[in-house]
């Protein structure tokens, strides 16, 4: 049996091993005074959540003013969204290592809105994702729509971003608009392509007014009966047009007017001036082809434009021929449409022919009035998030993210290792119990 | 640029070929008063057909019941989706005939209710103007003795434009003798028809 002595001085052996080991650890830290910063943070979007042993009130942000030059391991749950992304580049600016993981890859939608530029706005927001999930589209006022995978989506109406969401993924666009004036003026003979061109461009927000030859003494108007710079933002031409309607066309267009020419009304007058190229033979459609979907404007008889004139470009072509050219005259611009008879494919054409003849023709106006004045949709405090496509967002501004399956990558939780002086303090206080322990021992 | 064609249709109940000479004289008419480029003959073309849609102003007349198949509403419906035009008269001039009845319950299965189109409706100023609204006719007045006057044209409407026109006033008659007596009229009968037509082709 062991005397008190004995038991003593095995306490006193221990404390004393204790206090050279703090003691050991104090120096060791006096050494090292910056000891590697163990960060380890879970990223789900918008949402970081920090380990155990960090403040859990901390944030990327936090990190970057109290441990600069750090290491930060972060476990992507889901593509962090740009505010956590800027976060992490402010990170890597300020010279921290950064350690992206992903225990699976993620999905990655992108997104693009477009605005066909009028007066009523009609967007059209394109989706590329993975053909085995499904988005839900929405703008800032809320849910649209949900599709699969890629796919373009025509909205009457969308206010202020689109946005495409998905578990764990939020892909958003702004959309742009452009503010210009809506009252245009058609001149043209009484006709299937004048009425349905009225009927296209009212339809789609345009106030119009018109003047159609009926007869040689006859023009029926509509609205304001002469074609006015102060009231017109752009002027629409087709055949058969009064003279007397189009004879001040040129001064407008140079007054920075826009004109769209159709057809065979670039052949002579004051048309004629302006045209960005000359009217070749009549070509006639391919029959049936304006019901189609991907090509309908291949079922319409062209006027092809032959031959462009200085500083014309073309558009769209067909069969070899141009089919639709653009130039500049002055301040103004002008777009000649070699098509004819358009209403066909709104009546013969498919399904949503008539809503793509609206757009079409109400592009083809946009494109000529001037100055289309961007204009970006009112900002939120939560603008840095939008994000075409994230995926690309992230891999553009931040190391490559490694694929490690969850189970090898656990986030461990920070060590919180004590520092010189407490270390110190211990090894004084074991000394002590150590020597108090030798004297109650009678050792010492 | 394509030209007018006068368009009858073809529809499976009723007699839709009551009033052969009403396309000539309408054309004979159009192209008498005005320059639009007009096809010298109008065409037949069935109602469930796609080839409706190649005519956005299509003529439907006729003296008996009238029931659509199910494809001639659904191409109607179509048709008058996009923007097509259909002027419908009763041969009858009678009230609540026959033709009437049927043909005004069909248009409201496609076209929604008819309605009266006022006096004041572009469609009685586009090229001739009647002040009172739809010129009466010999067989309103006196032709069969009745003096059975309709003051309105029924209509329905698509996006601010007539689709549907729809005359209790038996144009079919009036319009319907051969061209050549024409010059026997002091007053051109048909000038309502180029007005339907300068609608159709400007509205």
């Amino acid at each position: 049996m062991r005397s008190r002595a004995d038991r003593g001085r095995v306490v006193a052996t221990l404390l004393q091993g204790v206090a050279i080991a703090c003691a050991a650890a104090a120096a060791w830290r006096l050494a090292h005074p910056t000891v590697a910063w163990p960060s380890a943070v879970t990223v789900d979007g918008d949402t970081i959540r920090a380990a155990e042993g960090v403040a859990s009130r901390a944030t990327l942000a936090s990190l970057v003013a109290t441990a600069p030059g750090e290491s930060i391991r972060v476990r992507l749950r889901s593509v962090p969204s740009a505010r956590v992304r800027g976060q992490l580049r402010a990170l890597a600016d300020a010279g921290a290592a950064i350690a992206l993981t992903t225990p699976t890859p993620f999905a990655t939608p992108a997104v693009a809105a477009r605005v066909v530029d009028g007066p009523a706005p009609m967007a059209t927001v394109l989706v590329a994702g993975d053909s085995s999930a499904t988005y839900r589209i929405g703008d800032d006022a809320g849910a649209l729509d949900s599709v699969r995978g890629a796919t373009a989506l025509h909205l009457a109406s969308i206010a202020g971003s689109a946005h495409v969401r998905a578990p764990g993924v939020h892909a958003a666009a702004p959309v742009r608009t452009t503010t210009i004036g809506t009252r245009v003026f058609v001149a043209g003979a009484a006709g299937w392509e004048s009425r349905f061109v009225v009927a296209a461009l009212e339809e789609a927000g345009w106030r119009v007014d018109a003047a159609l030859a009926v007869a040689p003494t006859v023009v029926v108007r509509q609205g304001e009966p002469v074609l006015a710079r102060e009231r017109h933002v752009a002027a629409i031409v087709l055949p058969g047009a009064p003279a007397s309607t189009v004879r001040g066309l040129p001064a407008f267009v140079r007054g920075g007017g826009g004109a769209v020419l159709v057809g065979e009304a670039v052949q002579a007058g004051a048309t004629s001036t302006l045209r960005a190229g000359a009217p070749g033979a009549v070509l006639a459609g391919e029959a049936g082809m304006e019901a189609s979907d991907d090509a309908p404007r291949h079922g319409l008889d062209l006027v092809p434009i032959a031959s462009l004139a200085r500083g014309a470009v073309a558009l769209e072509a067909r069969d070899g021929t141009t089919a639709i050219a653009a130039r500049r005259i002055g301040a103004g611009r002008v777009v000649q449409v070699g098509y004819a008879d358009s209403w066909r494919w709104r009546m013969a054409g498919a399904e949503g022919a008539p809503d793509a003849h609206r757009r079409w023709w109400s592009a083809l106006v946009a494109s000529v009035v001037s100055p289309p004045m961007p204009v970006r949709p009112r900002l939120s405090p939560f603008d840095d998030t939008l994000d075409a496509a994230p995926v690309a967002a992230l891999a553009a501004t931040l190391p490559p993210v490694r694929i490690a399956p969850a189970s090898m990558t656990p986030v461990r939780d920070a060590v919180s290792f004590p520092d010189a002086s407490t270390l110190a303090v211990t090894a004084l206080v074991a000394f002590m119990l150590a020597w108090v322990s030798r004297r109650l021992s009678g050792l010492a | 640029m394509s030209r007018f064609t006068f368009c009858t249709v073809q529809y499976e109940s009723g007699d839709w070929d009551s009033a052969p000479l009403v396309a000539a004289n309408v054309i004979d008419a159009v192209a008498r008063f005005t320059s639009i480029d007009v096809a010298p003959s109008g065409v037949v073309v069935p109602l469930a057909s796609d080839d409706v849609l190649r005519y956005p102003l299509i003529f439907l007349t006729g003296h008996l019941p009238v029931r659509f198949s199910a494809a001639e509403r659904a191409m109607l419906t179509k048709y008058l989706a996009r923007g097509g035009l259909l002027f419908v008269d009763d041969h009858n001039h009678d009230i609540d005939g026959p033709f009437h009845r049927t043909c005004t319950e069909e248009l409201a299965r496609v076209a929604g209710p008819l309605a009266r189109i006022p006096t004041r409706h572009a469609l009685y100023r586009s090229f001739f103007t009647f002040e009172n609204g739809p010129p009466n006719t010999s067989h309103e007045l006196n032709g069969w003795g009745d003096n059975l006057v309709h003051e309105h044209l029924l209509g329905a409407e698509r996006k601010g434009r007539l689709a549907v026109v729809y005359s209790n006033k038996d144009y079919s008659s009036e319009w319907s003798f051969h061209p050549e007596n024409r010059k026997f009229i002091s007053v051109d009968n048909v000038r309502f028809g180029v007005n339907l037509v300068v609608y159709a082709l400007t509205r």
